[in-house]
């Protein structure tokens, strides 16, 4: 008898910033939307050990995406996006998160991401929050200027030596296989995805000036900061959550930069009590 | 590196089958500030062939660290940020000169070696 994991992948067609997209996403489980957001440089497949958690899926339906030019995300084949510089933009994110929300007919789905996805977390928390029931942010910050390093993007760079510098970005005491598979996915991105998803993490996130106005009494927002994460340390989450009326923060001891595939039984030990929470409160 | 025996130390470090993959193909000296020595690492076809005091300010790559910035980076768990050579530089102060191309294309192969280097400051080297 063959063993199968829970996790169904298919795709949809979403159209963003008048441009069509076939998008992939696995989901699994049943009750409320849970929408997963992959960090930068990588895919879905980073939240593959969640998609299989028994006691997350069965409060909830878990869909994790690949964004266009990720994973089996293609590029869109109605443009000639060999000849343009790939750039993620917020307006884009926004676009495109809010158009697969609808086009799977989620009502007011939990949103959870990590570092790109945290970032793009908090950005949806002050201007959509309605959107969503909650919203949890890892690896998150105020802003972070500056670390789109264009050596993330060189000819002489190979992929694989990004992933090696990644490995890095997790805790020294994950374990080696999951931090493994970790760097292995992030070697597998297309050469520009990086920096270009850096150019919205770096040139367009900032709250600085609007972080108060994020409001949670309607939509709670979490935010957690891995404890070895030296790109956006706990120290950063904290003080963005400090900025936001209501907002919950907690470092996560152990963890680096990509908690959710690093160390999954420790990550879900932080998030199972936020999760736990959300369900009591919808 | 006081205290270590090199020539075991090259000959681990060029039989970690992580480092071969990786390091193929380098020709480069790192310099490292460890004191009470400067300590030169250099490499020769993807190999470790020297590792001993020396003058970093002829080496490809050198990296800096604070006082005591060696000790914490190679204890075995060291505390956050001293667990790698890209969170120590962003983070704790390490400083990092010379060709930052070849660094980075050569971070990983740099990795395992500090990776033996800790088993051999920890004693089970």
């Amino acid at each position: 008898m063959a063993r199968f994991d829970k996790a169904v992948g298919r795709y949809v067609y979403l159209t963003v910033e008048g441009v069509d997209y076939r998008v992939y996403f696995e989901e699994s489980g049943s009750g409320i939307p849970l929408l997963l957001q992959h960090t930068a440089g990588v895919d879905a497949r980073q939240w593959r050990f969640f998609l299989e958690d028994e006691e997350i899926t069965r409060n909830f339906r878990l869909i994790a995406y690949d964004l266009p030019f990720h994973g089996k995300s293609l590029p869109p084949s109605s443009e000639r996006w060999w000849e343009q510089e790939y750039r993620l933009t917020e307006s884009f994110l926004k676009e495109f998160i809010l158009g697969l929300s609808a086009a799977l007919e989620l009502d007011r789905p939990v949103f959870l991401g990590v570092s790109l996805g945290g970032y793009i977390a908090t950005d949806l928390a002050l201007t959509h929050a309605d959107s969503f029931r909650a919203i949890i942010g890892c690896e998150v910050s105020t802003e972070l200027h500056g670390l789109d390093n264009p050596l993330f993007h060189h000819p002489q760079i190979s992929d694989g030596a990004k992933a090696a510098q990644m490995y890095d970005a997790m805790g020294p005491e994950s374990p080696e296989a999951c931090k493994r598979e970790s760097t292995w996915l992030f070697s597998q991105a297309a050469p520009p995805v990086m920096l270009g998803d850096l150019y919205y993490v770096c040139n367009e996130h900032d709250l600085t000036e609007t972080a108060h106005k994020i409001r949670t009494d309607r939509t709670p927002l979490y935010l957690l900061n891995g404890e070895y994460d030296f790109v956006m340390p706990p120290s950063h989450g904290k003080a963005l959550a400090d900025r936001i009326k209501g907002a919950r923060f907690s470092s996560m001891a152990g963890l680096g930069h990509f908690p959710m595939i690093e160390n999954p039984p420790l990550f879900r030990r932080h998030v199972m009590p936020i999760l736990e929470e959300i369900r009591r409160l919808f | 590196m006081r205290g270590i025996d090199a020539v075991a130390f090259v000959a681990a470090v060029n039989a970690d089958p992580e480092f071969r993959l990786a390091a193929r193909y380098w020709n480069a000296k790192v310099g490292l500030n460890f004191p009470p020595d400067n300590l030169v690492l250099t490499f020769e076809n993807g190999a470790l062939i020297e590792a001993g005091p020396g003058d970093t300010a002829t080496a490809d790559i050198r990296l800096t660290a604070p006082e005591g910035g060696w000790l914490e980076f190679l204890k075995p768990v060291p505390r956050p940020f001293h667990h790698g050579m890209l969170p120590a530089i962003v983070r704790e102060g390490f400083a990092l000169d010379g060709d930052v191309v070849l660094w980075t294309t050569y971070y990983g192969a740099l990795s395992r070696v500090f990776a033996v280097m800790k088993t051999f400051v920890n004693g089970q080297g």
